[in-house]
């Protein structure tokens, strides 16, 4: 029979390796896009190479994510069953690769989520185009924090340790809010957010479509 | 302005290169009172000294230390001298740590997965004074904390101002029977590499600019045969191995098997004892083997602390006395308590509420910019 770990670890390659095609795909996009505003006068090979990278790299950077969040699925069930439930309860550091993994998965959801429904007109205005990447980066930067903690549960360490150190993140230490901050960010993000969208729908109410010569 | 560049150039120190060194045999051991972190105290004149590069690759008087081995057989001796910029004054103030990774010759590198390791005030493990030595292994960043600790001794720091000297003292044995443990081979010719550093710019310590990680230096250690001679098997017979997981405020129970032995007593004293007490081992009337089972209670201890003590049976011919320590500490929080557990599924509630609203709020404009734009 095969280690469940053995699985656990496929799973992680996979969705890690999916999650960073994704995300790579993306930088490319941006990059290959930035060299067609810029430089795409004049016809040259790097512009139609520019061209073609992102026209590919658009549908692989959905593609990346959107496999990468279901991998990650997956991943949570073998590790659920590779590490027995109290193991993981009683470490600390087990603690903060769930948490990082939830947060990731939540911010890269919402990234499939935008890209999905608004397909590649997200890339088509300068706003929702620079939400998006941020986005990415930001699922980029705690897919890397996620696998750091991974290493130390796997007590191989990471190489990024000295990094966090230098930094003052220690990944041994449970990263914990104080109780009544996370009841604070609990009860007013969601009215925050409320209140935005709600800022939002009436300034897009307000704008007038330009009126056209009758 | 001559004045101060040769103060300047006094005070630093060329980095010194890596060493390879031979723990050499000494009959005489250091008494484990004089394991205190006091340079002064102790037989070490007869060790072997070397100036040791630390791996903070400092340029200065606080890049290196001066190290004193030597082993008697059974035990390895090591003392380390040096300097540092900040006073070990408690684990939210000023303090730093020093630390000795060692391994077998195959792994080499600063901090590596399957290197053994002692550390001197490390916060993550110490707390306050007085600062014992945590027998540590493997690569994690700190190191786990070996199940059982092995080494006796202690770090003291003094002086008045920047920098600072501190001092380094401990043994352990050759072999200490701990898997978790790297075996020094006493045959001239087994190597085994090391690697010194310390730090003081936070992550275990804090109020200095000693970073712990700048160079590496693959220093070699190698022990010298031992030449015992004194091989003439004792009539006395004395098993014991010292108790694991000593807490404060417990009394310590020892048990022994003593064979040929008509009494027993145990003298002991801990780390700020100046002088040994004695309490009885009663005989429990029980065999176990060719021996029989003595016990007895040392006092409970109100603080971490380490208990150096020795077991001394006699009988009407001839007498003989074994010395060993143990470790109290305060028993390092396994787990996660239920009052964290609590905090930690708030957090992240509250970490997924915070994102998710992030999203919505993405979500909601991007919808609306786009059928702004027609789209």
């Amino acid at each position: 029979m095969v280690d469940p770990r053995v699985v656990h670890a496929i799973t992680v390659e996979m969705c890690t390796g999916f999650l960073l095609l994704g995300c790579v795909a993306v930088f490319v996009k941006v990059i290959a896009d930035a060299w067609v505003k810029y430089f795409g006068k004049r016809p040259t090979r790097l512009t139609d190479l520019a061209i073609k990278a992102s026209r590919f790299a658009e549908p692989a950077s959905f593609f990346g994510l959107l496999a990468g969040v279901l991998v990650t699925f997956v991943s949570m069930v073998t590790g659920s069953l590779a590490w027995p439930v109290d193991q993981l309860m009683a470490s600390t550091t087990a603690h903060n690769k769930i948490m990082t993994t939830v947060t990731t998965q939540t911010v890269f959801i919402g990234a499939v989520l935008i890209r999905g429904k608004f397909h590649e007109d997200v890339w088509t205005t300068k706003s929702t185009k620079t939400l998006y990447v941020v986005m990415v980066l930001a699922g980029l930067i705690l897919l890397t924090l996620q696998n750091s903690v991974a290493g130390h549960l796997a007590g191989k360490g990471s190489i990024l340790d000295d990094f966090f150190h230098s930094v003052g993140i220690d990944t041994t230490k449970m990263w914990l809010f104080p109780d009544w901050a996370s009841m604070l960010i609990i009860a007013a993000f969601p009215i925050a957010a409320l209140l935005a969208i709600l800022l939002i729908r009436r300034q897009s109410n307000t704008v007038r479509p330009t009126a056209t010569p009758g | 302005m001559l004045l101060a560049l040769t103060a300047i150039v006094a005070t630093i120190r060329a980095p010194s290169s890596p060493v390879s060194i031979v723990v050499p045999y000494s009959s005489v051991p250091v008494q484990d009172s004089d394991l205190d972190g006091n340079p002064l105290t102790g037989a070490w004149s007869d060790g072997v000294t070397a100036d040791l590069p630390l791996e903070n690759g400092e340029a200065s008087s606080l890049g290196s230390v001066t190290l004193t081995a030597k082993h008697d057989g059974v035990n390895v001796f090591f003392r380390v001298q040096g300097k540092i910029d900040v006073q070990w004054q408690s684990s939210s103030g000023n303090h730093f740590w020093f630390g000795l990774m060692y391994g077998p010759a195959t792994i080499a590198g600063h901090h590596k997965s399957g290197q053994d390791g002692i550390f001197f005030g490390e916060s993550v493990y110490t707390s306050s004074p007085p600062l014992l030595p945590v027998d540590t292994n493997g690569g994690g960043k700190p190191p786990a904390v070996d199940a059982s600790q092995d080494n006796l001794g202690e770090m003291k720091t003094s002086g008045t101002s920047a920098p600072f000297d501190f001092t380094a003292e401990w043994k352990r044995r050759l072999d200490t029977g701990d898997s978790q443990d790297v075996t020094f081979v006493a045959d001239g010719n087994a190597a085994c590499n090391f690697y010194a550093t310390t730090d003081s710019d936070g992550g275990g310590s804090g109020g200095g600019a000693v970073s712990h990680n700048a160079v590496t230096n693959d220093n070699v250690m190698r022990f010298a045969v031992s030449q015992q001679t004194n091989g003439t098997p004792q009539a006395i017979g004395v098993s014991h191995i010292p108790p694991k997981g000593v807490t404060p405020g417990s009394q310590i129970y020892l048990t022994a098997v003593l064979t040929n032995a008509t009494a027993a007593m145990i003298t002991w004293r801990n780390s700020t004892m100046a002088t040994d007490e004695t309490v009885p081992m009663t005989n429990l009337s029980t065999q176990s083997g060719t021996g029989w089972n003595y016990a007895a209670y040392l006092p409970a201890q109100l603080s971490p602390t380490q208990v150096r003590y020795s077991i001394n049976a006699s009988n009407r011919q001839t007498f003989r006395s074994e010395s060993y320590f143990l470790t109290v500490a305060v028993v390092v929080q396994a787990g996660v308590t239920p009052g964290q557990q609590t905090t930690w599924v708030l957090t992240v509630a509250a970490i997924v509420t915070m994102v998710l609203c992030v999203m919505a709020v993405s979500y909601v404009y991007v919808g609306r910019r786009l059928k702004r734009e027609g789209k």
